[in-house]
């Protein structure tokens, strides 16, 4: 049974949900991983679930060695967890060996070895064909056992015998004082270390995950949290190493018309992601609430994840603006779900996010505020957080919308942790000013659409958000009464324009009058001239002919002209005027 | 597993005081000196009185899953007489410790 040479890594997937994305594909196969973790972080669940799995999914049957429980009482733990190892059993995919030493009733004389522990094993593995092995936890021989040389170089022997013998093995671990494990089995497993833990943060625990190492993998190297339920483990991945959800072109709207221009009049994309941050009452809540009533009105299902209002009172404040979310709720179309940040940890959160989403198949959810699910979490933890639910909402096609409550000195610093995660962020601000606190709104960025650059100021209004211009003064945005003061004025100003402009029309109507006068009278003197000129030239005509009488009359006179009139003209020159 | 047990001195069981059982690993040398030392222990002290049966694993690894044995070689006191442990751990090459195992403190050399 010489393990094949591979030229890469192969590996045996766990079927733990989520943890065969974070290692790529499961752990290292025919080679041992240990698990190690403190009292009751999980260790021997996830090495059960890594047999069942593989048992009832991956047709790989498994051997479970325990040396600290019998098999009945596994049976009996996890088959709240939907595990029936008693059935495995009897089908020939499980075997259980509960290795029971009493140290009390055990005298040692001269050497000995594990050869026991040995054949039992291989006994176990091939009686039914086994792949996985489990060894739950194999530390405990240090407790029955006192030649510590001897146990040592047998874990020794029992790992590289595991490797040689082909088999994809789960070995556990308690975490000692300054070591991984109490005996340091860590030593001697090192092909792949997982470290379990759980965590009490701010009174609520938190199971995380990690892998301290994968030799010849690339693997996640975070903290991931993961969760014990009714269906077993499930990592949560921080992020989803494959970014393959799709990505949908149509748009929805905000529900606020004036927001819906801003988003080049159309909305957010579905399934994106939106943030809105700001300061407490700058109305982060009314926003969210005015996307669900829109999604509600096109007849989706959506899901308001409320950590500071209980659904009646979220109601009755929205009603004020004209919202009324409660007949969405008498539809079956809104699902309001209130409760105190506090009540759970931050896993117990995520996983009852998973099972609603699941349970509405909403197309909206809105998670006010996001930030109140890490009190005094920092930016890190919010940026995971973040992550994590714009993952899971993506990869169930829902648009999300979250609320966060943001310090406006620190806005630089969330821009850092959360800019990169969400689609679509708005800003709202308060800004003071003329003893006033008025609120206004931009679009911080918007992937995939053109959006508006603008600041504009928000009403709340008995008939909803309404937007307004902003108009810049000398001294910034003008707000509030400001505004409506250079509202006025700006009224009173056309005003004053159109009144320029009639002048200004009258006078150039004047002079235009006044040049047409002008020309009549140039007319005039023109036809005057023209009548001059045929006057004068009349005149000269009858000059001339008076002079030709007169020539003629002399030549008759003279004799020189016949009866018809016509001189004979012996030379021209005689003849010229 | 008939074949491997070696019942050295037939004796009624009314008789005994002490079944005796020996899980060995084939013929290893430890294995082999953990029965020189129990044969040598019961034939000069537990004489008509005892039973010892020697298993060997490689032969029957069931057993060995049965009598919860990991280490070899494991001595097993069947039949438990007051003072005596149930199990000796090791070749037995350490008489006084074999023998207090036995419940034979009193009855050994002073």
């Amino acid at each position: 049974m010489k393990e094949k040479s591979r030229p890469r890594l192969s590996k045996a997937l766990t079927g733990i949900s989520g943890l065969d994305e974070i290692t790529l594909g499961g752990l290292p196969r025919g080679r041992p991983t240990l698990i190690c973790g403190g009292a009751g972080c999980g260790k021997t669940l996830f090495g059960l679930e890594f047999l069942v799995r593989g048992a009832t999914k991956f047709g790989e049957p498994g051997v479970c060695i325990s040396f600290e429980e019998s098999g009945h009482d596994l049976a009996m733990n996890v088959a709240s967890l939907g595990f029936d190892l008693e059935k495995l059993q009897r089908t020939k995919k499980l075997v259980i060996d509960h290795i029971y030493i009493d140290k009390s009733e055990i005298a040692e004389t001269g050497e000995y070895d594990l050869e026991g522990l040995f054949i039992r094993l291989d006994a176990a593995i091939n009686s039914i064909g086994a792949k996985r092995v489990l060894l739950d936890t194999p530390e405990a021989l240090f407790a029955g056992l006192s030649d510590v040389g001897v146990l040592r170089s047998e874990l020794r022997r029992l790992f590289g015998w595991l490797k040689e013998k082909g088999v994809t093995a789960v070995i556990t671990g308690e975490r000692g004082v300054g070591t991984l494990t109490r005996h340091g089995l860590e030593e001697y497993v090192s092909d792949c270390v997982i470290l379990l833990d759980h965590r009490v943060q701010n009174d609520a625990v938190t199971r995380r995950l990690r892998i301290l190492k994968y030799r010849g993998s690339t693997h996640g190297t975070n903290e991931y949290p993961f969760l014990i339920d009714e269906h077993g483990i499930s990592v949560l991945p921080v992020t989803s190493l494959g970014l393959t959800h799709g990505a949908s072109k149509e748009r929805i709207s905000t529900g606020i018309a004036g927001l819906d221009d801003m988003l080049s009049g159309q909305g957010y994309f579905r399934g994106s992601s939106i943030l809105a941050t700001g300061a407490a009452g700058t109305g982060k809540t009314t926003m969210g609430a005015h996307f669900v009533d829109a999604a509600c009105q096109r007849g989706e299902s959506a899901i308001l994840f409320a950590f500071e209002e209980s659904p009646q009172q979220l109601i009755r404040n929205m009603r004020s603006i004209g919202l009324d979310l409660g007949r969405w709720v008498k539809k079956g179309l809104l699902h309001i779900e209130a409760a105190r940040p506090t009540a759970f940890g931050l896993e117990m959160h995520l996983v009852r996010m998973h099972h609603l989403l699941a349970e509405y198949k909403a197309n909206v959810v809105v998670i006010d505020p996001i930030s109140a699910l890490l009190p005094g979490g920092s930016a890190h933890d919010v940026h995971a957080l973040v992550l994590r639910i714009v993952d899971f909402l993506k990869q169930s096609g829902a648009t999300g919308f979250f609320t966060s409550v943001a310090v406006e000195d620190d806005m630089q610093s969330t821009a850092l942790s959360i800019s990169s995660l969400v689609d679509t962020w708005i800003l709202l601000r308060n800004i003071e000013v003329n003893g006033e606190r008025n609120r206004v709104l931009y679009v911080l960025k918007s992937r995939g659409m053109a959006h508006s650059n603008q600041i504009r100021e928000f009403l709340l209004t008995p008939h909803g958000v309404q937007l307004r211009d902003v108009y810049l003064g000398p001294g910034g945005v003008l707000t509030g009464s400001a505004r409506v003061a250079r509202e006025a004025e700006e009224r009173r100003e056309l005003l004053r324009q159109r009144q320029s402009e009639k002048d200004r029309q009258l006078s150039v109507k004047v002079a235009l009058r006044s040049l047409d006068a002008k020309i009549a009278e140039l007319q005039a003197e023109k036809e005057a001239r023209e009548n001059q000129l045929i006057a004068a030239i009349g005149e000269n005509e009858q000059q001339k002919a008076a002079l030709l009488a007169e020539r003629d009359s002399l030549r008759r006179s003279r004799g020189m002209i016949d009866s018809s009139g016509r001189s004979p003209r012996p030379n021209g020159r005689e003849s010229k005027p | 597993m008939e074949a491997n047990s070696i019942s050295s001195r037939p004796s009624r069981a009314q008789n005994r005081t002490h079944d005796l059982r020996l899980y060995v690993a084939g013929s290893s040398p430890r294995s082999l000196r953990a029965v020189q030392n129990v044969k040598r222990i019961c034939e000069n002290e537990l004489a008509g009185k005892y039973s010892l049966e020697v298993v060997d694993i490689y032969q029957d690894p069931r057993r060995a899953t049965e009598d919860q044995v990991i280490a070899i070689p494991t001595l097993i006191n069947i039949k438990q007489a007051p003072g005596v442990l149930r199990r000796l751990i090791g070749d037995l090459s350490d008489t006084s410790v074999l023998r207090k195992g036995l419940g034979l403190l009193e009855a050994g050399p002073a």
